[in-house]
């Protein structure tokens, strides 16, 4: 029996201000000490701004990523290779009703369902709205194994600017409640019914906070007992604000009122319930799992809207790749360390929107002071040939190619980082992370002139899961196919779609087309 | 052609000079809507009862009825879509109004709005958390980088606020947790500064005693209104609780802190509640109700003491008192600054901070430039807003500018004889005879520029939408390579001559003579709102136009003109008035006003008859209705 005593001072240094996940992660030693298996996980995580495809694909005969050469942009993942399904050929067409390349791409990749209109949002009007719940939410309802007590998923993204005050390329995450907006386009008499969007964190600090802190009037000193005093203290408060909802509703004015009480009374819910639980199992001193350290205050992405596009390629003042990079690593170290104590099993991480500012130094052809933006520079190039076929793009066109080509390796490595760390973290079960997680790696675009296939695509981990790692392959399939794929894994069936009904029980709805969808044989098989 | 939603794109007319590719198209749609008989466009241009096109169309479809009361020269059987004559600016399909004629009734009952229940924005919360507690913690919130992109200055918040993406009018899980962090760092302010806060600093029971006297008080602040006697008992047993060892056993300032917390998580705080004496039957606001309605339209934040008082003493229920109140309120700093703020995002002037210029085009921009036009149309609003009438936003011939806007405006002496300037180099100045109000105004204009030039289809757009609330047609993406294939053909070709093309050849002709006019008439400025007289090619520029029907119709030799044409029609104040009708209602209702709506038309019309013609009439005007005030039942 593995001893539970810890040091006091780790602990609490450790914990930080708070105790939110502590009941998970004792609940979850007890579980490990009884042999009960790790849960599965699902992390979506994405690129912006596709790929250049003749630069990208890799080289060789067969499926087998052992036996081909990887191109320059895949050479980050190459200890990888055997955790890494590697698909080229997804489409998310016919999932488009209104909204631009990227911001009708996004939620067409993420949902796979279609974009029934564009938001109203004082700026451009190709705000795609989602038409139905994004995968990660689709999951998180209907697998149980998936689902904890607490926050259970959490969305981060690493910098927030995009072209025209757009929400849909910086939201890869949309919830199955619906609400009616403002239509730019599509919808009737100037309005949408959208999937809620369910926006990332932007901040590290605030990510930590929601996943780990609690509350601790005078710092993080107090004893142990003042530390359960706090739990029940701020359990007492969401009880009472249970029940001050729960008064009000029955004063509310019919159906829409009582429903918005339900949806804020169910956000609370499952934080009460996580703080219930710890409390009941009383005393808390746990192991293996150390919660990260606070991050900085001021480590945070930008916001903002601007459209640049007019100098090609266009300049940036200041190199953002460094800032990106730092913030990027402690988002997925919060989300590493999430998953790892079990706080939650689901969640996305977005590097940035497609229509991105992030600039990046030294990453332009024989121009290692030049500091570029990645979404605006894209833009020089307007044929599609320049970038799928190797069309002989000349000069400049040949440099942003390159450019766009060294972007995406610079995120492929950041990537492989981070994968490499999962590979290399054992669970609260004592599982190992990456193989008891399914990491697909997405984009929203095929390449710069927004088409939407063929599309790239990776499933990352998921070893445990059933996962079948090592293998690439190029074909033509809906991008619904991919998630039927892994669907495959948390329902443990070769024909997940049977799980999938058009209504869940609840009412809400699993709107994704699924006109031609299958998963994509050969990828997973029942562990 | 119909769009995704089923909606008729644009009719075709005659046959393009272009092509055979443009010809088929042409024909393609002329024959859809021959068939249909519908003149296109419907459902998306709410252009008005009688304007060219909108009527003819069965008002329970298609899009919604246009405004009254503006002329159109109705359409006769037979035009439009069938034999592709006469583009929607000459009113095909319905029988329009004559210009000038009665108005036709307005739609609706005013009281539309259904019993709610509805989310203070973050910035709500925050500024009546410093209310209760005191402007350190409030700044403080809104300093917090973990709230980047959820909270703020009301400079750029929606409009309305609840109708950002990341507000919304449900308390989804991300928006709990950021109003629970909110809470939670209030709360610990609280704990922080417990004497200072509330002022207790007895010893023991006398301790506690006064802990919950003063959380009493603070939960009537939070709430807006006395507690009753159910919320009181909770409130006090949330403390026992909190300082029974049997349940929690927490110290008193500990106590204090999360029933601080508590208040600031319940619902009575996060909402504002419009149930009335009876929540499912069609009713007034309760006094408190409207007092916090009326509060958060004016100032973003919760009824002050007096307006509190003026609730509990029945001094809310008369249209005078409700007046009087609004009165004071809107002489207030709070009230002026919310407003002014709400303007000025409405307008999308802080679009000007996101615009990018090319300097090769236009080489005396600069940040400078950039920060002076923004701040000129900010304190032009608050000159306007305050000392000018509604219409002065259109036709204002002063403005208030620094020494870096004098040459862009053409001015050669600055500051004028005896003119005073503010801290920041500001003063009042009498603009050009080319320049009036806001639609000629640099902040205006660049806060929605191009790279390169300025746009007549993007500020045709802009001032369809933004100063007569015209529904702007969907950009046809169907047509996107048609349209490039035009462009490139026109490349050439003046603006006039582009618009002229337009407004004759299908498909363009269905919808662009409802709002290229307006471009035109700005087409004397530049891509950075600098007055000329030629084009880039050195062409003589001819602003006149014939006005679309919904701005009246008639001819006009420029954008002064066309200034005062929009604000002689009644279009321009309607559109006002509905704007801040639904700023002051926060959440877009289920069915969205329209600009015919009698909820709508009794507030424009009650304004255009009130002696002053102000802006604080017309917000007057809204915060006195029926519309603001009263609710229908709610709906089980």
């Amino acid at each position: 029996m593995r001893s539970y005593r810890l040091a006091r001072r780790s602990f609490l240094r450790g914990i930080g201000a708070g105790a939110v996940g502590l009941r998970a992660i004792l609940r979850n030693l007890e579980a490990m000490a009884a042999g009960t298996p790790p849960p599965p996980r699902f992390l979506m995580t994405h690129w912006p701004v596709g790929t250049v495809k003749y630069l990208f694909l890799p080289t060789g005969t067969g499926s087998n990523l052992a036996n081909l050469t990887l191109s320059n942009i895949l050479k980050p993942f190459q200890g990888l290779t055997s955790d890494m399904i590697l698909l080229y050929g997804l489409d998310t067409r016919s999932y488009h009703g209104f909204g631009g390349g990227h911001e009708s791409g996004t939620p067409q990749t993420t949902t796979g369902a279609l974009t029934p209109g564009t938001r109203s949002n004082g700026g451009e009007t190709d705000d795609a709205v989602a038409g139905g719940p994004s995968w990660d939410q689709i999951f998180l309802k209907l697998v149980p194994a998936l689902q904890t007590s607490g926050a259970a998923y959490a969305n981060a993204i690493c910098d927030a600017r995009v072209d025209s005050f757009e929400t849909s390329t910086q939201c890869l995450s949309y919830g199955y409640a619906t609400r009616a907006v403002a239509a730019a386009t599509g919808g009737s008499g100037g309005q949408v019914t959208e999937n809620t969007p369910l926006p990332p964190v932007l901040s590290p600090l605030k990510l930590f906070e929601n996943l780990f802190q609690g509350i601790a009037p005078g710092g993080a000193t107090g004893s142990t007992s003042d530390m359960a005093k706090l739990l029940k203290a701020r359990k007492s408060v969401l009880d009472y604000s249970l029940s001050e909802l729960a008064r009000m509703r029955t004063l509310a004015p019919g159906a829409e009122a009582a429903a918005k009480i339900d949806v804020h009374t169910a956000a609370i819910r499952k934080i009460e319930l996580q703080l219930a639980e710890q409390i009941n199992m009383g005393t808390i001193t746990p192991n293996s799992c150390t919660p990260p350290a606070m991050p900085d205050p001021s480590l945070v992405g930008k916001t903002g809207s601007k459209s640049e596009y007019m100098n090609q390629p266009t300049p940036a003042a200041a190199d953002d790749s460094v800032n990106h990079q730092k913030i990027g690593k402690t988002h997925l170290g919060i989300l590493k360390t999430a998953f790892m104590c079990d706080l939650i099993r689901v969640g996305t991480f977005q590097w940035s929107p497609g229509t991105n500012h992030v600039s990046f130094k030294g990453l332009f052809p024989n121009n290692p002071n030049a500091i570029y933006m990645h979404h605006p520079t894209s833009h020089i190039i307007s044929d599609s040939r320049e970038t799928m076929s190797a069309l002989p793009a000349a000069g400049l066109h040949q440099d942003v190619v390159n450019f766009l080509a060294n972007v995406q390796t610079w995120y492929n490595q950041n990537m492989a980082d981070m994968l490499t760390e999962w590979k290399a973290t054992t669970d609260v079960y004592g599982g190992n992370l990456l193989a008891n997680t399914i990491i697909p790696y997405v984009t929203e675009v095929g390449e710069t002139t927004h088409s939407w296939n063929p599309l790239p695509g990776y499933i990352f981990g998921g070893s445990a899961l059933g996962m079948k790692g090592g293998q690439y392959l190029n074909g033509a399939w809906p991008m619904n196919s991919f998630w039927a794929t892994i669907a495959q894994a948390y329902f443990k069936t070769t024909n997940p779609l049977e799980k999938l009904p058009a209504m869940n029980p609840d009412g809400t709805k699993n709107t994704f087309v699924r006109t031609g969808v299958s998963p994509i044989a050969g990828l997973w098989a029942m562990p | 052609m119909t769009d995704q939603s089923g909606t008729k794109v644009c009719p075709a007319r005659s046959l393009s000079r272009l092509g055979s590719a443009l010809v088929k198209l042409a024909t393609a749609c002329a024959m859809a809507c021959a068939i249909a008989g519908a003149p296109g466009c419907e459902g998306k241009i709410v252009g008005g009862a009688g304007t060219g096109g909108n009527r003819g169309v069965d008002p329970g479809s298609g899009g919604t009825r246009g405004d009254a009361g503006v002329a159109g020269s109705g359409g006769a059987s037979g035009t439009g879509g069938a034999t592709g004559t006469g583009g929607m600016s000459t009113g095909t399909g319905g029988a329009g109004n004559s210009a000038g004629a009665t108005p036709a009734p307005c739609t609706g009952d005013p009281v539309t709005v259904q019993k709610r229940m509805v989310r203070l924005s973050f910035n709500q919360v925050t500024t009546t958390i410093g209310a209760v507690f005191g402007h350190s913690i409030a700044d403080g919130i809104m300093a917090d980088p973990i709230f980047a992109g959820d909270l703020l200055d009301s400079k750029h918040r929606g409009f309305p606020p609840l109708a950002s993406p990341r507000e919304g009018s449900v308390m989804t899980d991300a928006t709990w947790v950021t109003g629970d962090q909110i809470a939670q760092k209030t709360a610990q302010y609280v704990f922080d500064n417990f004497a200072a806060v509330t002022k207790c600093t007895s010893t023991g029971s006398a301790l506690d005693t006064c802990a919950q006297t003063w959380l009493r008080t603070v939960a009537a602040i939070a709430f807006r209104r006395p507690l009753t006697a159910d919320e009181t008992t909770a409130l006090n047993q949330l403390y026992a609780d909190l300082k029974d060892p049997t349940k929690v056993g927490v110290t008193t300032q500990q106590a204090t802190q999360f029933s601080v917390y508590g208040i600031l998580e319940s619902p009575q705080f996060l909402y504002r509640t419009e149930f009335g004496a009876n929540a499912m039957a069609v009713g007034d606001l309760t006094p408190y109700e409207l007092a916090s309605a009326i509060s958060y339209f004016l100032t973003d934040g919760p009824p002050d003491p007096m307006l509190l008082a003026a609730a509990a003493n029945g001094s809310l229920s008369t249209a005078d008192q409700v007046t009087a109140q609004v009165n004071r309120i809107l002489a207030t700093d709070a009230a002026k600054a919310n407003l002014e703020d709400a303007m000025f995002g409405y307008f999308a002037i802080p679009n000007i901070e996101a615009v990018v210029i090319d300097t090769n085009v236009f080489k005396t921009w600069n940040e400078g430039l950039r920060n002076s036009l923004e701040h000129e149309s900010d304190l032009f609003l608050q000159d306007v807003l305050w000392n000018g009438k509604v219409a002065d936003l259109l036709t204002s011939k002063t403005s208030i500018i620094n020494a870096t806007l004098a040459p862009y405006y053409g001015i050669k002496d600055f500051p004028p004889a005896g003119a005073k300037l503010d801290a920041d180099g500001f003063g009042k100045v009498t603009l050009p005879s080319n320049r009036s109000g806001i639609i000629t105004q640099g902040g205006f204009l660049v806060a929605r520029a191009r790279p390169m030039a300025g746009s007549v289809v993007g500020r045709g757009l802009l001032v369809n939408a933004a100063f007569l609330c015209a529904t702007n047609p969907a950009f046809p993406t169907a047509l996107a390579a048609t349209i490039d294939m035009v462009n490139m053909q026109l490349m050439n070709a003046t603006e006039r001559e582009k618009a002229r093309y337009r407004q004759e050849n299908g498909p363009c002709s269905g919808c662009h003579p409802s709002f290229d006019p307006y471009g035109l008439t700005l087409e004397n400025f530049d891509g950075i709102g600098q007055y000329r007289t030629a084009d880039e090619m050195g062409r003589t520029i001819d602003a006149s136009v014939t006005l679309p029907a919904l701005a009246g119709g008639g001819t006009v030799a420029n954008a002064i003109e066309m200034a005062a044409a929009l604000a002689k029609g009644g279009a321009f104040a309607n559109c006002v008035a509905k704007n801040l009708m639904n700023f002051a209602l926060a959440e877009t209702p289920a069915t969205p006003l329209a600009s015919n709506a009698c909820a709508i038309r009794n507030v424009s019309e009650a304004f255009t008859a009130s002696s002053d013609g102000t802006f604080a009439s017309l917000v007057r005007a809204i915060a006195v209705s029926s519309t603001l005030a009263s609710r229908t039942g709610g709906l089980p």
